[in-house]
């Protein structure tokens, strides 16, 4: 009888530990209702893709969704999860279908 | 034939202006309505929106820009104020259409604000910014094509270079009402995302790449050590250039209104009228409108800065310091704009875009050592060391400390106490790297020129008048010494020697106004409060000399130099030597150093501004947050003035 095979479960990272030119999408967070609403509405929430200008855990994160660059404070990039990816282009998708994670 | 009736002109069509932060719908509006516009505040609101008026084909159109957002339902005051004007519920501020600007290279985000407001039932139009951007990034955005899939009005205008202007006022004329189909559809997930596909090529057509010049600035710009020395830098650079550049036009103002009350005083009857027009008015205006070149420098120079896209950056940098103390990273200009004025640094917290970060950094500013306080601590400190420069310099750069530290702890103790709540978490849109518009700057500073000198016109004026009135009455009879010293004046001229009559009236002067001082209800409050002074070592004329200040600090040295009979001079040395020979009933010195030291601490902290809480009123829309200021502010100064006085008395000090 095969082995029964599973998913692996794909690699979260918090924001703050992706280095710069990472690819990325949003994969969760342990962020309170409103400040993931205020997020969302700024075009980062699990439908986007995003490239990372400049991470660190001790200053600001800076990334780059489609034209726009967003600077996210330690203590904000620390509770956002990311799921790095390798697509060929950050945006938004069309179709709200999370892009497969390499 | 006429009906005898003068046909009333319809009211003009006032058009609403809503867009995502950084899209240029303010350049917009200041290329459509220049100086023809003003800003609006609301009750219960602590951010604003301007309203100006413009012309479209000989008809009248009234532009309300309404602050930028992310999102009509947020639970943010900005959304809140748009949610309310376009629900009609804005006193004086209900809409008949909208315009919606969208940023080219943003679609998504710009129509997802359109999908939200398209249900507000008023009609639209759309004006599309940074087309030329968008181009340069290989993207073609057509207007047209927009106009056709949102079923509105859509052109391309850019505000910062006047283009496209007359089009977009053609279209605001022409606005409708947004196809029902389009609101069916717009309610779809995939609504946003078909449509930027059909106009631009696809949402991942649209710039994504990193900007390679841009990511280095960032880098410097938000670097730990390189983005502090740039930060310190451009700020050294602004406060020398509004220290410098305000020098010239403070003292024009200072001498117009001088020259101003020199012309009433001789041209009007001795009498009530013309000291209330030349001592309160005169005298109370020219107190506050000297600042008018420091507050505007403050805001052009911080318009420039912002629109270079440098600010957003600097933010992030201050954060890491301030947030310790619940302050957010933009707390930092406020904070340091008012070392040279509270009010202008009060002014900049709109910068803030939180409400409690904005409130408590209000009421922490004038903690700060303004130039006002400069003369007093100048006095005070060679009183203090009067054979030592450099003790004299410590202390000089003590005063600075103890009241950036007292702003500081303060804020820490507000954010966990009254204004208890989490900070809006600290995320912000990067703006593109630009040249600043100079044309929109000069328009800011022309906006908060107007809100300053309005408010100095009403709340500071009655001020003034109230606080000349407890100065100048009752009426004071001269003194019996007075009288015999111009007595004396008059034989001593008519003997021939004009000098020593002229010092003998000055010295009659100087009695006079003593006993004017002393007798006012002024002079009377604090004789009263005198008892509750004592603890600081303030005798009857100190503290006189400190209430006079609460209508501002730099009366203290005019007004003690008076009451201990040296009359007021220029020289700072003068005085100090003058000040420390005087005594107390008992014979003892009154300038001891622990009393000074008292002092000195007071004045570093105490809140004796009145325009100031005027202006901590108007911002934050309430006297509650301004008695609360100068409460807490008193309280702290008090506090430890008395422990600094024991300090020194320990110390052997006391006298």
């Amino acid at each position: 009888m095969p082995a029964l095979m599973t998913e692996p479960e794909p690699i979260r990272l918090p924001l703050t530990q992706l280095k710069r030119g990472d690819r990325a999408m949003v994969a969760g967070s342990s962020l309170s209702d409103e400040d993931r609403a205020v997020l969302h509405a700024m075009g980062l929430d699990e439908r986007c893709t995003f490239t990372v200008c400049r991470a660190s855990s001790g200053g600001p994160c800076i990334i780059q969704l489609d034209a726009t660059r967003l600077g996210l404070s330690p203590d904000l990039a620390k509770r956002i999860l990311t799921r790095p990816c390798d697509c060929p282009e950050a945006g938004c998708r069309a179709d709200g279908e999370l892009p497969t994670a390499q | 034939m006429s009906s005898g009736t003068t046909p009333r002109a319809a009211p003009p069509l006032r058009v609403a202006m809503v867009g995502n932060p950084n899209v240029g719908k303010t350049s917009l509006f200041n290329r459509l309505c220049g100086v023809r516009a003003k800003t609006a505040n609301f009750p219960g609101s602590t951010v604003e929106a301007r309203v100006g008026t413009c012309a479209a084909d000989g008809a009248e159109l009234q532009l309300v820009d309404l602050p930028g957002i992310y999102a009509i339902d947020l639970e943010l005051p900005e959304s809140k104020l748009c949610r309310d004007c376009l629900g009609g519920r804005l006193e004086g501020c209900q809409p008949d259409a909208l315009l919606v600007v969208i940023d080219a290279t943003n679609l998504t985000r710009g129509l997802r604000l359109f999908r939200s407001v398209a249900t507000a039932a008023r009609p639209v139009a759309v004006a599309l910014t940074m087309t030329d951007l968008a181009r340069t990034r290989g993207l073609s955005v057509d207007p047209a094509r927009l106009s056709v899939a949102l079923g509105v009005p859509c052109v391309a205008a850019n505000g910062r270079e006047g283009v496209g202007i007359e089009p977009l006022l053609a279209a605001i004329r022409g606005s409708r009402d947004v196809p029902a189909t389009v609101v069916a559809a717009s309610t779809r997930d995939a609504w946003i995302d078909e449509t930027v596909l059909a106009i631009a090529g696809g949402p991942n057509s649209l710039g994504a790449d990193t900007d390679r010049l841009t990511d280095r600035l960032d880098a410097a710009f938000t670097h730990p050590v390189l983005g502090g020395a740039v930060f310190v830098a451009a700020m050294a650079a602004i406060f020398f250039a509004i220290f410098r550049l305000a020098e010239l036009p403070m003292t024009l103002i200072e001498e117009g209104f001088a020259s101003l009350g020199a012309l009433l005083s001789a041209s009007l009857p001795e009498g009530a009228l013309t000291s209330l027009l030349v001592d309160g008015i005169v005298g109370g205006l020219a107190g506050t409108v000297v600042f008018l070149p420091q507050i505007c420098l403050l805001f052009f120079l911080l318009a420039l800065l912002e629109d270079t896209g440098y600010l957003a950056r600097a933010a992030f940098v201050m954060d890491r310091v301030m947030c310790r103390f619940g302050l957010p990273g933009q707390a930092f200009v406020p904070l340091l704009s008012s070392h040279a004025c509270a009010l202008p640094g009060i002014m900049s917290t709109r910068l803030i875009p939180d409400p409690k970060d904005r409130l408590a950094t209000i009421l922490v500013a004038p903690f700060m050592s303004c130039s006002a306080r400069v003369g007093v601590y100048v006095l005070l400190v060679t009183l203090l060391f009067p054979d030592s420069g450099f003790l004299a310099g410590l202390a000089f750069a003590g005063c600075y400390a103890l009241g950036a530290v007292a702003a500081l702890l303060t804020a820490a103790i507000f954010r966990r106490t009254i204004i208890k709540g989490r900070s809006r978490p600290m995320v912000l849109e990067l703006p593109p790297y630009r040249l600043p518009d100079v044309r929109a700057a000069l328009l800011t500073t022309y906006d908060r020129a107007v809100v300053f000198l309005k408010n100095a016109g009403s709340v500071i004026l009655a001020i003034c008048v109230v606080m000349w009135w407890i100065s100048a009455y009752p009426v004071a009879e001269a003194p019996a010494e007075a009288v015999a010293l111009e007595a004396r004046a008059v034989d001593v001229e008519a003997s021939g020697d004009a000098d020593g009559a002229g010092e003998l009236r000055a010295e009659a002067e100087t009695l006079a106004a003593r006993a004017q001082q002393e007798q006012s209800f002024a002079g009377m409050i604090g004789g009263a409060l005198q008892p509750v002074f004592a603890p600081l070592g303030l005798d009857e004329r100190l503290t006189v000399a400190v209430m006079t200040s609460f209508i501002a600090r730099e009366v203290f040295r005019s007004t003690i130099t008076v009451l201990v009979g040296q009359g007021d001079s220029d020289d700072d040395a003068k005085v100090a030597d003058e000040l420390a020979q005087a005594t107390r009933a008992d014979g003892s010195r009154l300038f001891d150093p622990a009393t000074t030291t008292g002092l000195l601490v007071f004045y570093v902290l105490a809140m004796q501004c009145l325009p100031t809480l005027a202006v901590t009123r108007r911002e934050t829309g309430s006297w509650k947050w301004a008695l609360l200021q100068l409460g807490w502010m008193s309280a702290v100064a008090y506090l430890l003035a008395w422990l600094a006085r024991l300090i020194v008395i320990g110390l052997g000090g006391g006298a």
